[in-house]
Protein backbone atom coordinates (compact mmCIF):
# COMPACT_ATOMS: atom_id res chain seq x y z
CA UNK A 1 0.00 0.00 0.00
CA UNK A 2 2.43 2.09 0.60
CA UNK A 3 4.04 4.45 -2.07
CA UNK A 4 3.55 7.09 -4.56
CA UNK A 5 0.11 7.47 -6.37
CA UNK A 6 -1.11 9.59 -8.98
CA UNK A 7 -4.86 11.05 -9.37
CA UNK A 8 -6.55 7.57 -10.41
CA UNK A 9 -5.66 5.37 -7.87
CA UNK A 10 -7.77 2.29 -6.47
CA UNK A 11 -5.96 0.62 -3.78
CA UNK A 12 -7.91 -2.57 -1.99
CA UNK A 13 -5.62 -4.44 1.16
CA UNK A 14 -6.76 -5.85 3.69
CA UNK A 15 -9.54 -3.95 5.44
CA UNK A 16 -8.19 -0.68 3.92
CA UNK A 17 -9.79 0.53 0.15
CA UNK A 18 -8.43 4.11 -1.20
CA UNK A 19 -10.13 5.57 -4.33
CA UNK A 20 -9.72 9.22 -5.87
CA UNK A 21 -13.20 9.74 -8.60
CA UNK A 22 -12.34 12.38 -10.84
CA UNK A 23 -15.76 14.66 -11.31
CA UNK A 24 -15.88 17.43 -14.15
CA UNK A 25 -13.92 19.70 -11.69
CA UNK A 26 -12.95 18.26 -8.81
CA UNK A 27 -11.31 14.78 -7.30
CA UNK A 28 -13.07 13.23 -4.71
CA UNK A 29 -10.80 11.13 -2.52
CA UNK A 30 -12.71 8.22 -0.32
CA UNK A 31 -11.09 5.89 1.81
CA UNK A 32 -12.61 2.80 3.94
CA UNK A 33 -11.00 1.51 6.67
CA UNK A 34 -12.47 -1.44 8.93
CA UNK A 35 -15.84 -0.21 7.27
CA UNK A 36 -14.95 3.41 8.97
CA UNK A 37 -15.10 5.67 5.76
CA UNK A 38 -13.55 9.28 4.92
CA UNK A 39 -14.04 11.95 2.06
CA UNK A 40 -12.43 14.60 0.86
CA UNK A 41 -13.03 17.12 -2.29
CA UNK A 42 -9.83 17.63 -3.66
CA UNK A 43 -9.08 21.13 -6.15
CA UNK A 44 -6.00 20.27 -7.89
CA UNK A 45 -5.25 19.18 -11.61
CA UNK A 46 -1.60 17.48 -11.88
CA UNK A 47 -0.46 15.78 -8.43
CA UNK A 48 0.36 12.36 -6.65
CA UNK A 49 -0.94 10.58 -3.42
CA UNK A 50 1.57 10.10 -0.75
CA UNK A 51 0.92 6.44 1.29
CA UNK A 52 3.27 6.31 3.82
CA UNK A 53 3.19 5.17 7.63
CA UNK A 54 3.34 7.79 10.19
CA UNK A 55 4.15 8.69 13.96
CA UNK A 56 1.44 7.13 16.10
CA UNK A 57 0.00 9.97 17.55
CA UNK A 58 -3.06 11.49 15.38
CA UNK A 59 -6.05 9.04 15.92
CA UNK A 60 -8.89 9.24 17.70
CA UNK A 61 -7.58 12.56 17.25
CA UNK A 62 -4.41 14.78 18.72
CA UNK A 63 -3.70 14.73 22.17
CA UNK A 64 0.05 14.28 23.11
CA UNK A 65 3.35 14.49 21.38
CA UNK A 66 4.83 11.36 23.41
CA UNK A 67 4.40 7.91 22.18
CA UNK A 68 5.02 4.99 25.39
CA UNK A 69 6.02 1.57 24.22
CA UNK A 70 5.72 -1.14 27.37
CA UNK A 71 7.38 -3.95 27.59
CA UNK A 72 8.46 -6.96 29.88
CA UNK A 73 10.74 -5.88 32.45
CA UNK A 74 14.17 -6.08 32.00
CA UNK A 75 17.25 -6.01 33.76
CA UNK A 76 20.05 -4.39 32.55
CA UNK A 77 23.87 -5.10 33.86
CA UNK A 78 25.89 -1.67 35.35
CA UNK A 79 27.78 -0.01 32.60
CA UNK A 80 26.69 -2.18 29.63
CA UNK A 81 24.26 -2.03 26.49
CA UNK A 82 22.43 -4.23 24.46
CA UNK A 83 19.84 -4.01 21.33
CA UNK A 84 16.63 -5.22 21.51
CA UNK A 85 13.32 -5.19 19.25
CA UNK A 86 10.52 -4.23 20.02
CA UNK A 87 7.25 -2.95 17.84
CA UNK A 88 5.29 -0.06 17.53
CA UNK A 89 1.41 1.08 16.48
CA UNK A 90 1.35 2.44 12.72
CA UNK A 91 -1.22 5.36 11.51
CA UNK A 92 -1.37 5.12 7.82
CA UNK A 93 -1.08 8.69 6.82
CA UNK A 94 -1.97 9.96 3.11
CA UNK A 95 -0.15 13.41 1.35
CA UNK A 96 -1.32 14.89 -1.71
CA UNK A 97 1.35 16.79 -3.32
CA UNK A 98 1.56 19.05 -5.61
CA UNK A 99 3.79 21.44 -7.18
CA UNK A 100 6.33 20.95 -4.79
CA UNK A 101 4.23 21.47 -1.75
CA UNK A 102 2.29 18.90 0.31
CA UNK A 103 -0.21 18.34 3.22
CA UNK A 104 -1.92 15.57 4.80
CA UNK A 105 -4.56 14.96 3.64
CA UNK A 106 -6.04 11.83 5.84
CA UNK A 107 -4.68 9.49 8.67
CA UNK A 108 -6.02 6.15 9.24
CA UNK A 109 -5.27 2.94 11.56
CA UNK A 110 -5.84 -0.52 11.36
CA UNK A 111 -4.74 -0.64 15.06
CA UNK A 112 -6.88 0.07 18.19
CA UNK A 113 -5.38 3.32 19.61
CA UNK A 114 -4.84 3.69 23.65
CA UNK A 115 -3.59 6.22 25.42
CA UNK A 116 -1.89 6.39 29.14
CA UNK A 117 -0.20 9.11 31.78
CA UNK A 118 3.11 8.48 32.07
CA UNK A 119 4.21 10.54 35.78
CA UNK A 120 2.08 12.38 37.61
CA UNK A 121 -1.34 14.06 36.59
CA UNK A 122 0.49 17.40 37.48
CA UNK A 123 3.67 17.06 35.56
CA UNK A 124 3.71 14.20 33.49
CA UNK A 125 2.42 13.75 29.94
CA UNK A 126 -0.68 11.54 27.75
CA UNK A 127 0.88 9.51 26.12
CA UNK A 128 -0.11 6.95 23.25
CA UNK A 129 0.57 3.75 25.01
CA UNK A 130 1.62 0.03 23.14
CA UNK A 131 2.33 -3.26 24.40
CA UNK A 132 5.25 -4.82 22.99
CA UNK A 133 7.24 -8.21 23.14
CA UNK A 134 11.04 -7.92 23.36
CA UNK A 135 12.44 -9.39 20.41
CA UNK A 136 16.10 -10.65 19.91
CA UNK A 137 16.16 -10.65 16.23
CA UNK A 138 13.94 -8.29 13.89
CA UNK A 139 10.36 -9.59 14.32
CA UNK A 140 7.94 -10.35 11.87
CA UNK A 141 4.77 -7.72 11.67
CA UNK A 142 2.51 -6.78 9.56
CA UNK A 143 3.17 -3.28 8.14
CA UNK A 144 0.29 -1.86 7.83
CA UNK A 145 -0.31 -2.42 11.40
CA UNK A 146 2.87 -2.46 13.27
CA UNK A 147 6.60 -1.39 12.79
CA UNK A 148 9.78 -3.01 14.56
CA UNK A 149 11.87 -0.22 16.55
CA UNK A 150 15.40 -0.93 16.57
CA UNK A 151 16.47 0.22 20.14
CA UNK A 152 19.36 0.62 21.91
CA UNK A 153 19.76 0.82 25.13
CA UNK A 154 22.57 1.56 27.55
CA UNK A 155 22.89 1.52 31.79
CA UNK A 156 24.93 4.25 32.03
CA UNK A 157 24.62 4.05 35.49
CA UNK A 158 26.62 1.68 38.09
CA UNK A 159 23.77 -0.19 39.17
CA UNK A 160 21.21 -2.74 37.78
CA UNK A 161 18.38 -0.76 36.42
CA UNK A 162 14.87 -2.31 35.93
CA UNK A 163 13.42 -0.68 32.56
CA UNK A 164 9.78 -2.04 30.91
CA UNK A 165 8.90 1.40 29.04
CA UNK A 166 10.82 3.48 26.85
CA UNK A 167 8.83 7.14 25.80
CA UNK A 168 9.89 8.53 22.55
CA UNK A 169 8.61 12.66 21.32
CA UNK A 170 7.35 13.20 17.51
CA UNK A 171 9.70 15.52 16.89
CA UNK A 172 12.54 13.93 14.94
CA UNK A 173 10.14 10.54 14.74
CA UNK A 174 11.52 9.62 11.37
CA UNK A 175 10.03 5.99 10.60
CA UNK A 176 11.36 4.02 7.36
CA UNK A 177 9.18 1.30 5.25
CA UNK A 178 10.15 -1.20 2.94
CA UNK A 179 9.85 -4.90 3.59
CA UNK A 180 8.54 -3.51 6.81
CA UNK A 181 8.03 -0.17 9.01
CA UNK A 182 10.70 0.42 11.16
CA UNK A 183 12.27 3.20 13.11
CA UNK A 184 15.98 3.37 15.38
CA UNK A 185 15.71 4.73 18.38
CA UNK A 186 18.66 4.81 21.73
CA UNK A 187 17.63 5.18 25.43
CA UNK A 188 20.71 5.88 27.73
CA UNK A 189 19.30 5.19 31.44
CA UNK A 190 21.29 7.00 34.27
CA UNK A 191 18.83 5.05 37.15
CA UNK A 192 16.15 3.37 38.01
CA UNK A 193 13.83 6.84 37.21
CA UNK A 194 15.60 9.14 34.75
CA UNK A 195 16.33 8.04 31.11
CA UNK A 196 17.14 9.88 28.22
CA UNK A 197 15.79 8.83 24.73
CA UNK A 198 15.60 10.00 21.10
CA UNK A 199 14.93 8.77 17.74
CA UNK A 200 17.90 8.41 15.34
CA UNK A 201 18.06 9.18 11.95
CA UNK A 202 20.08 6.64 10.91
CA UNK A 203 21.65 6.61 7.74
CA UNK A 204 19.85 4.95 4.37
CA UNK A 205 18.81 1.58 4.77
CA UNK A 206 18.76 -0.25 1.13
CA UNK A 207 14.91 -1.06 0.24
CA UNK A 208 13.59 1.56 2.56
CA UNK A 209 12.06 5.14 1.99
CA UNK A 210 11.98 7.76 4.49
CA UNK A 211 7.88 8.10 5.44
CA UNK A 212 6.77 11.87 5.81
CA UNK A 213 6.01 12.51 8.93
CA UNK A 214 2.95 14.16 10.14
CA UNK A 215 3.43 16.48 13.06
CA UNK A 216 6.37 18.62 11.73
CA UNK A 217 5.25 20.22 8.68
CA UNK A 218 4.84 23.71 9.64
CA UNK A 219 4.83 26.77 6.96
CA UNK A 220 7.81 29.04 7.86
CA UNK A 221 9.28 31.22 5.98
CA UNK A 222 12.25 30.41 3.99
CA UNK A 223 14.15 32.36 1.63
CA UNK A 224 16.19 30.67 -1.12
CA UNK A 225 18.58 32.15 -3.57
CA UNK A 226 17.49 31.81 -7.20
CA UNK A 227 20.47 32.95 -9.95
CA UNK A 228 21.60 35.09 -6.81
CA UNK A 229 18.02 36.79 -6.45
CA UNK A 230 16.25 36.10 -2.54
CA UNK A 231 13.33 34.08 -3.53
CA UNK A 232 10.95 34.41 -0.79
CA UNK A 233 8.53 31.66 -0.14
CA UNK A 234 6.98 29.75 2.49
CA UNK A 235 7.64 25.88 2.59
CA UNK A 236 6.91 23.48 4.46
CA UNK A 237 10.29 22.00 6.23
CA UNK A 238 11.58 19.65 8.92
CA UNK A 239 11.92 22.83 11.94
CA UNK A 240 14.82 21.39 14.31
CA UNK A 241 13.47 20.98 17.69
CA UNK A 242 14.51 19.12 20.81
CA UNK A 243 14.27 15.69 19.39
CA UNK A 244 14.87 13.80 22.54
CA UNK A 245 12.93 13.09 25.91
CA UNK A 246 13.95 12.81 29.49
CA UNK A 247 11.86 9.61 31.30
CA UNK A 248 12.27 11.34 34.56
CA UNK A 249 8.99 9.71 36.10
CA UNK A 250 10.36 6.44 35.99
CA UNK A 251 11.58 3.54 33.58
CA UNK A 252 9.50 0.63 34.93
CA UNK A 253 6.31 -0.22 36.67
CA UNK A 254 6.94 -0.37 39.63
CA UNK A 255 7.75 3.62 39.96
CA UNK A 256 4.63 4.31 37.91
CA UNK A 257 3.00 2.88 40.89
CA UNK A 258 4.83 4.54 43.75
CA UNK B 1 6.53 83.90 31.60
CA UNK B 2 9.45 86.15 31.61
CA UNK B 3 9.57 85.87 35.61
CA UNK B 4 9.32 82.14 35.39
CA UNK B 5 12.25 82.39 32.60
CA UNK B 6 14.67 84.32 35.07
CA UNK B 7 13.55 81.67 37.66
CA UNK B 8 14.27 78.96 35.88
CA UNK B 9 17.61 80.35 34.58
CA UNK B 10 18.38 81.22 38.41
CA UNK B 11 17.97 77.80 39.44
CA UNK B 12 20.24 76.51 36.77
CA UNK B 13 22.77 79.48 37.54
CA UNK B 14 23.22 78.07 41.08
CA UNK B 15 23.73 74.90 40.24
CA UNK B 16 27.00 73.75 40.98
CA UNK B 17 29.12 71.06 38.93
CA UNK B 18 28.56 68.82 41.94
CA UNK B 19 24.81 69.10 41.82
CA UNK B 20 24.95 68.89 37.99
CA UNK B 21 26.84 65.46 37.95
CA UNK B 22 24.67 64.24 41.02
CA UNK B 23 21.79 64.65 38.90
CA UNK B 24 23.15 63.06 36.04
CA UNK B 25 23.86 60.16 37.83
CA UNK B 26 20.91 59.70 39.01
CA UNK B 27 18.91 60.16 35.59
CA UNK B 28 21.57 57.83 34.01
CA UNK B 29 21.05 55.29 37.06
CA UNK B 30 17.19 55.63 36.89
CA UNK B 31 17.23 55.31 33.00
CA UNK B 32 19.66 51.79 33.28
CA UNK B 33 16.80 50.57 36.01
CA UNK B 34 14.03 51.59 33.78
CA UNK B 35 15.71 49.76 30.86
CA UNK B 36 16.20 46.29 32.76
CA UNK B 37 13.23 46.62 34.15
CA UNK B 38 10.87 47.28 30.75
CA UNK B 39 13.33 44.38 29.08
CA UNK B 40 12.64 42.30 32.05
CA UNK B 41 9.03 42.58 31.73
CA UNK B 42 9.31 42.48 27.71
CA UNK B 43 10.83 38.98 27.82
CA UNK B 44 8.81 37.71 30.56
CA UNK B 45 5.38 39.12 29.31
CA UNK B 46 5.65 38.99 25.49
CA UNK B 47 3.68 35.84 25.15
CA UNK B 48 1.44 35.99 28.01
CA UNK B 49 -0.09 39.86 27.40
CA UNK B 50 -1.41 41.87 24.25
CA UNK B 51 0.68 43.49 22.90
CA UNK B 52 -0.86 47.09 23.11
CA UNK B 53 -1.47 46.34 27.13
CA UNK B 54 2.12 45.40 27.60
CA UNK B 55 3.04 48.65 25.79
CA UNK B 56 0.81 50.55 28.53
CA UNK B 57 2.33 49.04 31.44
CA UNK B 58 6.09 49.49 30.24
CA UNK B 59 5.26 53.13 29.60
CA UNK B 60 3.89 53.33 32.90
CA UNK B 61 6.59 51.33 34.95
CA UNK B 62 8.88 53.37 32.60
CA UNK B 63 7.82 56.54 33.75
CA UNK B 64 7.23 55.93 37.07
CA UNK B 65 10.93 54.70 37.54
CA UNK B 66 11.98 58.64 35.61
CA UNK B 67 9.70 60.34 37.85
CA UNK B 68 11.17 58.48 41.06
CA UNK B 69 14.62 59.53 39.67
CA UNK B 70 13.88 62.75 39.18
CA UNK B 71 12.49 62.82 42.46
CA UNK B 72 15.48 61.78 44.08
CA UNK B 73 17.25 64.50 42.16
CA UNK B 74 15.14 67.03 42.66
CA UNK B 75 17.45 68.19 46.18
CA UNK B 76 20.16 69.06 43.81
CA UNK B 77 18.07 71.41 41.61
CA UNK B 78 17.69 73.77 44.98
CA UNK B 79 14.16 73.80 44.48
CA UNK B 80 11.67 74.09 47.48
CA UNK B 81 9.48 71.25 46.86
CA UNK B 82 7.24 71.40 50.08
CA UNK B 83 4.79 73.42 48.02
CA UNK B 84 4.38 70.64 45.30
CA UNK B 85 4.53 67.85 48.06
CA UNK B 86 1.63 69.10 49.97
CA UNK B 87 -0.36 69.69 46.51
CA UNK B 88 1.04 66.16 45.41
CA UNK B 89 -0.19 64.96 48.34
CA UNK B 90 -3.59 65.78 48.09
CA UNK B 91 -3.85 65.03 44.39
CA UNK B 92 -2.25 61.41 45.15
CA UNK B 93 -5.16 61.13 47.98
CA UNK B 94 -8.05 62.05 45.74
CA UNK B 95 -6.33 59.78 43.35
CA UNK B 96 -5.86 56.95 45.40
CA UNK B 97 -9.45 56.86 46.85
CA UNK B 98 -10.65 57.48 43.32
CA UNK B 99 -9.10 54.34 41.55
CA UNK B 100 -8.28 51.86 44.45
CA UNK B 101 -10.12 49.44 42.86
CA UNK B 102 -8.57 50.17 39.46
CA UNK B 103 -5.33 50.09 41.10
CA UNK B 104 -6.06 46.91 42.48
CA UNK B 105 -7.20 44.93 39.67
CA UNK B 106 -4.03 46.12 37.81
CA UNK B 107 -2.06 44.90 40.69
CA UNK B 108 -3.85 41.50 40.83
CA UNK B 109 -4.24 41.60 36.85
CA UNK B 110 -0.10 41.57 36.81
CA UNK B 111 0.35 38.63 40.00
CA UNK B 112 -2.33 36.61 37.51
CA UNK B 113 -0.41 37.38 34.57
CA UNK B 114 3.07 36.09 36.50
CA UNK B 115 1.86 33.69 38.27
CA UNK B 116 -0.33 32.05 35.76
CA UNK B 117 -2.85 30.26 37.54
CA UNK B 118 -4.98 30.24 34.72
CA UNK B 119 -4.33 30.10 30.74
CA UNK B 120 -6.10 31.41 28.06
CA UNK B 121 -8.49 28.20 26.97
CA UNK B 122 -8.90 26.99 30.39
CA UNK B 123 -11.78 25.20 31.47
CA UNK B 124 -12.10 26.94 34.92
CA UNK B 125 -14.67 27.71 37.84
CA UNK B 126 -14.40 31.13 39.46
CA UNK B 127 -16.93 32.08 42.48
CA UNK B 128 -20.28 30.76 40.54
CA UNK B 129 -18.84 31.26 36.94
CA UNK B 130 -17.69 28.24 34.85
CA UNK B 131 -16.18 28.69 31.50
CA UNK B 132 -13.61 28.90 29.16
CA UNK B 133 -10.91 31.12 29.85
CA UNK B 134 -11.31 33.36 26.32
CA UNK B 135 -8.55 36.74 27.29
CA UNK B 136 -6.45 37.82 30.66
CA UNK B 137 -6.10 41.25 30.63
CA UNK B 138 -4.10 44.02 32.85
CA UNK B 139 -7.64 44.63 34.93
CA UNK B 140 -10.34 41.85 34.18
CA UNK B 141 -10.30 38.47 32.83
CA UNK B 142 -13.40 37.54 30.05
CA UNK B 143 -14.38 34.10 30.43
CA UNK B 144 -17.13 32.46 28.08
CA UNK B 145 -19.56 30.24 30.08
CA UNK B 146 -20.57 26.92 28.62
CA UNK B 147 -23.55 28.91 27.59
CA UNK B 148 -22.07 30.84 25.62
CA UNK B 149 -22.13 34.09 27.92
CA UNK B 150 -19.65 36.66 27.97
CA UNK B 151 -18.48 37.30 31.85
CA UNK B 152 -16.13 40.12 32.63
CA UNK B 153 -14.79 39.41 36.27
CA UNK B 154 -12.52 41.72 37.58
CA UNK B 155 -9.01 40.41 38.46
CA UNK B 156 -8.95 41.61 42.31
CA UNK B 157 -11.73 38.90 42.05
CA UNK B 158 -10.00 36.67 40.42
CA UNK B 159 -6.96 36.90 42.08
CA UNK B 160 -9.01 36.64 45.85
CA UNK B 161 -11.37 33.35 44.60
CA UNK B 162 -10.68 30.06 44.94
CA UNK B 163 -10.12 28.95 41.43
CA UNK B 164 -10.97 25.62 40.09
CA UNK B 165 -8.78 24.64 37.03
CA UNK B 166 -10.23 21.78 35.81
CA UNK B 167 -7.44 21.47 32.70
CA UNK B 168 -4.56 22.62 34.13
CA UNK B 169 -3.40 18.65 35.13
CA UNK B 170 -2.97 16.65 32.19
CA UNK B 171 -5.20 13.98 33.62
CA UNK B 172 -8.33 13.84 35.67
CA UNK B 173 -10.72 11.40 37.11
CA UNK B 174 -14.22 10.79 37.19
CA UNK B 175 -16.32 8.40 39.01
CA UNK B 176 -19.41 6.37 38.01
CA UNK B 177 -22.04 4.83 39.95
CA UNK B 178 -23.92 1.52 38.50
CA UNK B 179 -26.37 -0.64 40.25
CA UNK B 180 -26.74 -4.08 39.21
CA UNK B 181 -29.29 -6.88 40.67
CA UNK B 182 -28.75 -9.10 43.32
CA UNK B 183 -29.27 -11.81 41.34
CA UNK B 184 -26.64 -10.91 39.24
CA UNK B 185 -22.85 -12.33 39.09
CA UNK B 186 -20.89 -9.32 40.20
CA UNK B 187 -17.48 -10.74 38.99
CA UNK B 188 -18.83 -11.19 35.39
CA UNK B 189 -20.22 -7.34 35.49
CA UNK B 190 -17.24 -5.99 36.59
CA UNK B 191 -15.55 -7.98 34.01
CA UNK B 192 -17.94 -6.87 31.45
CA UNK B 193 -17.14 -3.07 32.22
CA UNK B 194 -13.62 -3.52 32.23
CA UNK B 195 -13.69 -4.46 28.63
CA UNK B 196 -16.08 -1.66 27.27
CA UNK B 197 -13.60 0.82 29.04
CA UNK B 198 -10.44 -1.11 27.39
CA UNK B 199 -11.95 -0.33 23.90
CA UNK B 200 -11.97 3.57 25.30
CA UNK B 201 -8.24 5.15 23.80
CA UNK B 202 -8.76 7.55 25.84
CA UNK B 203 -9.66 5.60 29.30
CA UNK B 204 -6.29 6.01 30.18
CA UNK B 205 -4.40 2.15 30.80
CA UNK B 206 -2.13 4.13 33.45
CA UNK B 207 -3.32 4.91 35.97
CA UNK B 208 -5.35 2.07 35.89
CA UNK B 209 -9.17 2.43 35.60
CA UNK B 210 -10.68 1.09 38.65
CA UNK B 211 -14.16 -1.13 39.03
CA UNK B 212 -15.36 -2.24 42.34
CA UNK B 213 -18.36 -3.18 44.45
CA UNK B 214 -18.52 -0.28 46.40
CA UNK B 215 -22.23 -0.98 48.87
CA UNK B 216 -24.52 -3.64 49.36
CA UNK B 217 -27.60 -1.12 48.88
CA UNK B 218 -31.63 -1.40 49.09
CA UNK B 219 -32.11 -2.33 45.66
CA UNK B 220 -28.79 -3.26 43.98
CA UNK B 221 -25.29 -4.10 44.38
CA UNK B 222 -23.67 -0.78 43.61
CA UNK B 223 -19.88 -1.32 41.42
CA UNK B 224 -18.26 1.80 41.35
CA UNK B 225 -15.94 2.81 38.40
CA UNK B 226 -12.87 5.01 38.58
CA UNK B 227 -11.76 6.58 35.23
CA UNK B 228 -8.90 8.22 33.79
CA UNK B 229 -8.72 10.83 31.20
CA UNK B 230 -6.75 13.15 29.44
CA UNK B 231 -8.19 16.65 30.73
CA UNK B 232 -9.68 17.59 27.33
CA UNK B 233 -10.96 15.17 26.59
CA UNK B 234 -12.36 13.73 30.27
CA UNK B 235 -15.91 15.34 29.33
CA UNK B 236 -16.78 13.75 26.21
CA UNK B 237 -15.57 10.51 27.24
CA UNK B 238 -17.63 10.90 30.63
CA UNK B 239 -21.19 11.42 28.53
CA UNK B 240 -20.60 8.88 26.34
CA UNK B 241 -19.01 5.74 27.91
CA UNK B 242 -21.83 5.71 30.61
CA UNK B 243 -24.19 4.64 27.87
CA UNK B 244 -22.03 2.08 26.51
CA UNK B 245 -21.38 0.62 30.05
CA UNK B 246 -24.98 0.65 30.16
CA UNK B 247 -26.09 -1.35 26.88
CA UNK B 248 -22.96 -3.34 27.35
CA UNK B 249 -24.54 -5.13 30.33
CA UNK B 250 -27.94 -4.90 29.41
CA UNK B 251 -26.96 -6.80 25.68
CA UNK B 252 -25.32 -9.34 28.41
CA UNK B 253 -28.37 -9.95 30.58
CA UNK B 254 -26.95 -7.89 33.30
CA UNK B 255 -29.96 -5.98 34.80
CA UNK B 256 -29.56 -2.66 36.24
CA UNK B 257 -32.90 -2.82 38.04
CA UNK B 258 -35.38 0.13 39.48
CA UNK B 259 -35.61 0.69 43.09
CA UNK B 260 -37.87 -1.73 44.89
CA UNK B 261 -38.67 -3.35 47.82
CA UNK B 262 -39.04 -7.00 48.30
CA UNK B 263 -41.99 -7.70 50.77
CA UNK B 264 -42.22 -11.65 52.35
CA UNK B 265 -45.75 -12.71 53.48
CA UNK B 266 -45.36 -15.03 55.70
CA UNK B 267 -48.62 -17.14 55.08
CA UNK B 268 -50.67 -16.97 51.80
CA UNK B 269 -53.15 -14.27 51.34
CA UNK B 270 -56.75 -15.45 51.93
CA UNK B 271 -59.95 -16.14 49.82
CA UNK B 272 -62.00 -12.56 49.41
CA UNK B 273 -64.96 -12.68 52.54
CA UNK B 274 -61.99 -14.52 54.61
CA UNK B 275 -61.30 -12.59 57.78
CA UNK B 276 -57.84 -13.16 59.67
CA UNK B 277 -57.63 -12.89 63.43
CA UNK B 278 -54.44 -12.57 65.26
CA UNK B 279 -53.00 -15.73 65.64
CA UNK B 280 -53.69 -17.09 61.93
CA UNK B 281 -57.29 -18.47 62.76
CA UNK B 282 -59.48 -18.50 60.04
CA UNK B 283 -62.93 -16.93 60.65
CA UNK B 284 -65.68 -16.82 58.49
CA UNK B 285 -67.01 -13.33 57.42
CA UNK B 286 -70.05 -13.52 56.77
Amino acid sequence: MYGTYDYSCHIREDEVSVDVERSSRYLTYKRVCRGEPAERTIASDNGSLIINPVEPLNLPKEVTRYLEVHFNPLFVEPETSRQLYLTFPVEIGVFIRAKGDYDLLDVFSLVKPKYSLYGPPDYGCVTRWHESAIHPDIPDTDPLREGVLDLTIVNEGRTWIEVSRAVFVNAGMTIRYGDYVAMSARMEMFSNIVAETRVLSTPDKPGFTWSLPAYSAKKVSVVEMVNQIPFYSTKKVFVPEKTGFLMEFGLGDRDADD
Amino acid sequence: MTNSTVDIASVFADLRAYDILAIAVILVIAVIIAKIVTTFMKRKLSDRMEKYELKVLIAVVWWTIILMGIFIASPHFKIDLSGLLVAGGIIAVIIGFASQSVVSNLVSGIFLILERPVKIGDNISIGDVTGNVEHIQVLSTIIRTFEGIYVRVPNEKVFTSNITNFVSNVARRFDYKIGIGYREDATRAIRIIQDVIAEEPFALKNPEPSVFVDKLGDSTVDIIIRIWAPSKEWYDLKTSLLLKIKSTLEANGVEIPYPQQVVWVQQALPANGTRWESGGREEDGR
